[in-house]
């Protein structure tokens, strides 16, 4: 595409946009939860972090200004704003709660910040309740695939993004537990239920069709 | 048995001896072939075999050997040219051929078979419609192009050669200046045997189902059938195969449209169902539009900007379901069946194929549970119609008339 002369528009903002340009960018947001064992207290018996990361680990930094990660309003200065890789918030806790996560774009993109909410979970059976079966060795993994799509990009963000290679993120505690994505299963599973309701389907079709008695 | 005869004034069988040989003379009259068993049955109480039941019997045990009778009896067989009478000729024709015949011991010759010649039973004639001069006046409808002196010649040739038309047209010498083809004497002819019959009958009801009313001859029909049969045998070699080529294509075509039918009917299973929503996803999106889809699963006119492909696909799922009437229950059942998905009961990645797929199978599961609604509420139309049905005529016997007299 480098090269091509794509028309632009000036957006409400006065800035010059792609037209019809679509950029799509995966991002990962997640939380890693330990359970504290002998040390837990009973405001705080699990060490846990959120974060926002990129699909491979790669630095965000060049798309991401700045990430506010909206804690409980239980905690102190729930609103934590980070502003420099690795996107993350640790803290400990004793319960699970909505993250609501916003990020904020580089102010060339132009572009409003964004809000994802992510489950906080610190119980991998989820029924919240018992302790027993939980391992200081074994944390609680939650993540969620999103993309980013902008839509008719700003010019100047766009071009100082297509020449830049991601650096990997800087180190993280929680890196070690990244999950890995499947999309594939999502959408085998997805079809698979598909055929099943097309099925019941015509199968209520030929009801219908069929002569009441 | 005694006394029965005596109430009926029989005479009471005095002699013992009489009765006794006619039981033996039965028994000895069993068949050969027929078990003593079988016979016994018969015997009592049936005293009289089925005719065709002993002429079975007879014939697979003997053949046909022990019907003839023996060649001392009928004589030698002998075969003599002699003269012989069709009795279905009127003009006693006389002619000869050769006949069986019997010589007995004396040298006297008889035939083998004596009586009418018989052949002639098989001489039938066809029946011909003749009408006499009332008939003629009042039932016969004048047609400009025949006189009466014409349908009568033609008359006499149907009779005299018994409607053989090919014949009759052979023979036929029409009245000058016109010609008459097969079709005209058959459409004459029939014509008047079907107002013959009609009147005959006393209208066209009660012979509706006489082939001259329910078949009428039609000329046009006829001619037009000869001149196919005609273009058809004039056909060349080549028009011949090109002919076979297009029937044989249009063979094929038929087999595999029946082959398409068979096939729909039989229902599919899981594996090769056709998904219900069918969403192709373009892999570069049209200018001014995105990768995002809409509710209509096509892809969304949006503002320039940046959005969440999860949020968004919520968002969406959200609309779908907003126009769906019930919508509270129709979520419900929706989720219910999105539980296999996963807790959340959406794809994990929301990447764009998983997204536009679940979608798509939102909008099927919508459109199943709306069919299972309206299945739903046609059963109980038709159960409650014929419900009241009943009720209602009991409850509202004799009000109903009242009502509507006033």
């Amino acid at each position: 595409m480098a090269g091509d002369v794509e028309s632009t528009f000036t957006g409400s903002k006065g800035e010059k946009r792609l037209k019809g340009v679509e950029v799509v960018y995966p991002i990962v947001t997640g939380t890693v939860a330990f359970f504290l064992g002998k040390k837990a207290t009973g405001t705080a018996s699990h060490k846990w972090t959120v974060y926002v990361r990129g699909l491979k680990n790669e630095d965000l930094s060049h798309v991401i200004k700045k990430v506010t990660f909206y804690l409980h309003p239980s905690f102190n200065n729930p609103a934590r704003d980070v502003t420099e890789s690795p996107f993350e918030v640790n803290e400990t806790g004793w319960g699970e709660f909505e993250i609501n996560i916003k990020i904020y774009f580089h102010d060339e993109a132009f572009e409003d910040p964004i809000e994802i909410l992510h489950h906080l979970r610190l119980y991998a059976d989820n029924d919240g309740g018992s302790t027993a079966q939980q391992s200081t060795k074994k944390p609680v993994v939650t993540e969620s695939y999103d993309e980013l799509v902008f839509n008719e990009p700003a010019e100047a963000f766009h071009s100082r993004w297509r020449g830049h290679d991601p650096a990997p993120a800087k180190d993280s505690q929680a890196a070690p537990f990244f999950l890995e994505f499947a999309p594939q299963q999502d959408l085998d599973k997805i079809n698979a239920l598909r055929r099943r309701i097309a099925q019941q389907k015509a199968g209520l079709l030929q009801q219908f069709e069929a002569p009441m008695s | 048995m005694a006394d029965v005869k005596d109430i009926l004034g029989m005479p009471r069988a005095s002699d013992k001896s009489e009765a006794q040989p006619k039981p033996k003379e039965q028994r000895a009259k069993r068949p050969e072939g027929m078990s003593r068993e079988a016979f016994a049955l018969l015997d009592g109480s049936h005293p009289i075999v089925p005719s065709s039941f002993v002429a079975d019997l007879a014939k697979k045990q003997a053949g046909l050997k022990e019907k003839r009778t023996p060649a001392e009896k009928r004589g030698q067989v002998v075969w003599e040219m002699r003269p012989f009478k069709n009795e279905a000729r009127q003009d006693g024709l006389e002619l000869r051929h050769w006949a069986k015949c019997f010589k007995d011991n004396a040298s006297r010759v008889r035939l083998a078979e004596e009586g009418d010649y018989p052949f002639a039973r098989l001489d039938c004639k066809p029946m011909i419609y003749r009408y006499d001069d009332e008939e003629w006046d009042n039932v016969i409808v004048k047609d400009a192009d025949w006189t009466r002196e014409e349908t009568e010649y033609l008359l006499e040739l149907c009779e005299q050669f018994q409607l053989r038309f090919l014949i009759i047209a052979d023979r036929y010498e029409a009245p000058p200046g016109k010609t008459r083809s097969m079709e005209d004497l058959k459409a004459r002819y029939y014509t008047i045997a079907r107002q013959l019959l009609i009147a005959r009958e006393g209208g066209p009801e009660q012979v509706a189902h006489h082939t001259l009313v329910k078949h009428p001859f039609n000329a046009e029909t006829e001619r037009s059938r000869k001149r196919a049969v005609q273009a058809l045998l004039a056909r060349s070699a080549g028009q011949e195969a090109s002919d076979q080529a297009t029937l044989e294509a249009a063979r094929g075509i038929e087999n595999a449209r029946r082959a398409a039918v068979v096939q729909r009917k039989q229902p599919p299973t899981v594996e090769t169902m056709e998904l219900a929503t069918p969403v192709d996803i373009p892999q570069q999106p049209a200018p001014g539009s995105t990768s995002l889809l809409g509710a209509d699963l096509k892809p969304a006119q949006l503002k320039p900007g940046v959005f969440s492909r999860a949020a968004h696909m919520r968002e969406v799922a959200r609309q779908q379901l907003a126009n769906v009437p019930g919508g509270a229950r129709a979520q419900k059942q929706v989720d219910t069946l999105l539980a296999e998905l996963g807790p959340k009961g959406e794809p994990i990645c929301a990447t764009q194929a998983t997204c536009a797929a679940y979608l798509a199978l939102r909008a099927d599961i919508v459109q199943m549970l709306e069919l299972r609604k309206r299945l739903q509420h046609r059963q109980a139309a038709e159960a409650s119609q014929g419900g009241s049905e009943g009720r209602g005529r009991r409850a509202h016997k004799g009000k109903v008339p009242a009502r509507y007299d006033a």
